[in-house]
């Protein structure tokens, strides 16, 4: 749906608005801060501010791009930022942000899902916005503004912990 | 050729869609550990990819409409606004304010700061990170 009559509306001072465009993304949102700072209320937190800093930032945004990608940058902003004021906390709340479907794989599938919550946030986020949210290495290059050979090593990286946390867990 | 090249071309022609090399084919068709590993990372790949996100959410509109109140902006020019004027009031008529126009911007900063629980001297929540700024 395209969002540049809201936003146009937003920058007229129309702060009501806005509101379409929380109700529209918050969802998304929660479960991306969710999977990045671990617990819920943190995630709240961080959502909530980087809806702030967007509408307050909305007259530098490119209508003619898509509103969440753009978001997001502010989100995982808010999001690392809180992290690196907080102490790291075990991360029961990832397993509430996320779900493995059933079907002959679940068992598997719900192993990956713990094993993931065990990984630094830096690797959660990579791995499941390129394998749940299907972004390829070239979106993910643009989203974290970093290479896409970075992205590539992260992400090769990234699999390889989650890898061996998962072959800790069948010890 | 390596087993660790091989193996990182052979993913890095996995994430573009490409084909691998003849060389890493090469390699691959002679070590099973290679091919072994390759099948995990797959397999790995396709388990994240079958994960969803769940869909319940709260609704965060009540957080976050007094906040788009509260940094409106109105009240950051009305500021503004006042500092100016006391400094136009001192230099074009020679108005000495004194220690009252002296206090004034020290009291607005204050005041914004008690008010909107943002500190006008950080310019961190309106500087927008890297990525948001071309987005």
């Amino acid at each position: 749906m395209d969002d540049a009559p809201t936003i146009e509306r937003c920058r007229d001072g129309d702060a009501g608005a806005f509101r379409h465009l929380v109700e529209r993304y918050q969802g998304q949102a929660v479960a991306h801060a969710l999977a990045i700072v671990g617990q819920r209320e943190d995630a709240l937190d961080a959502v909530q501010e980087a809806f702030l800093d967007a509408f307050r930032a909305l007259d530098g945004f490119d209508v003619s791009r898509r509103f969440y990608p753009w978001f997001y940058v502010l989100l995982r902003h808010r999001c690392f930022k809180l992290l690196r004021r907080r102490a790291p906390v075990a991360q029961p709340a990832l397993l509430a942000a996320l779900t493995a479907p059933p079907g002959p794989d679940r068992e598997r599938d719900h192993g990956t899902l713990e094993a993931l919550a065990t990984l630094p946030a830096e690797d959660r986020e990579l791995l499941l916005l390129k394998h749940v949210d299907g972004l390829s290495c070239r979106q993910l290059a643009e989203r974290l503004a970093i290479p896409e050979g970075t992205v590539m090593s992260r992400l090769f990286k990234a699999r390889a912990r989650l890898r061996e946390q998962l072959t800790k867990g069948d010890r | 050729m390596r087993c660790d090249d091989a193996r990182g071309q052979a993913l890095a022609a996995r994430e573009s869609s490409s084909g691998s090399d003849a060389l890493v084919e090469a390699h691959l068709a002679t070590c099973s550990a290679c091919r072994s590993f390759l099948e995990e990372d797959a397999a790995l790949a396709a388990s994240l990819g079958r994960l969803q996100w769940n869909a319940d959410h709260d609704d965060l509109w009540p957080r976050i409409a007094p906040g788009l109140r509260r940094r409106s902006g109105a009240s950051t020019r009305a500021i503004g606004a006042l500092v100016v004027m006391l400094a136009i009031g001192e230099i074009a008529f020679q108005i000495d304010g004194g220690v009252v126009s002296r206090l004034v911007p020290p009291l607005a900063a204050l005041a914004w700061f008690l008010w909107m629980r943002v500190n006008p001297f950080t310019l961190d929540p309106i500087t927008l990170p890297p990525g948001a700024r071309h987005a």
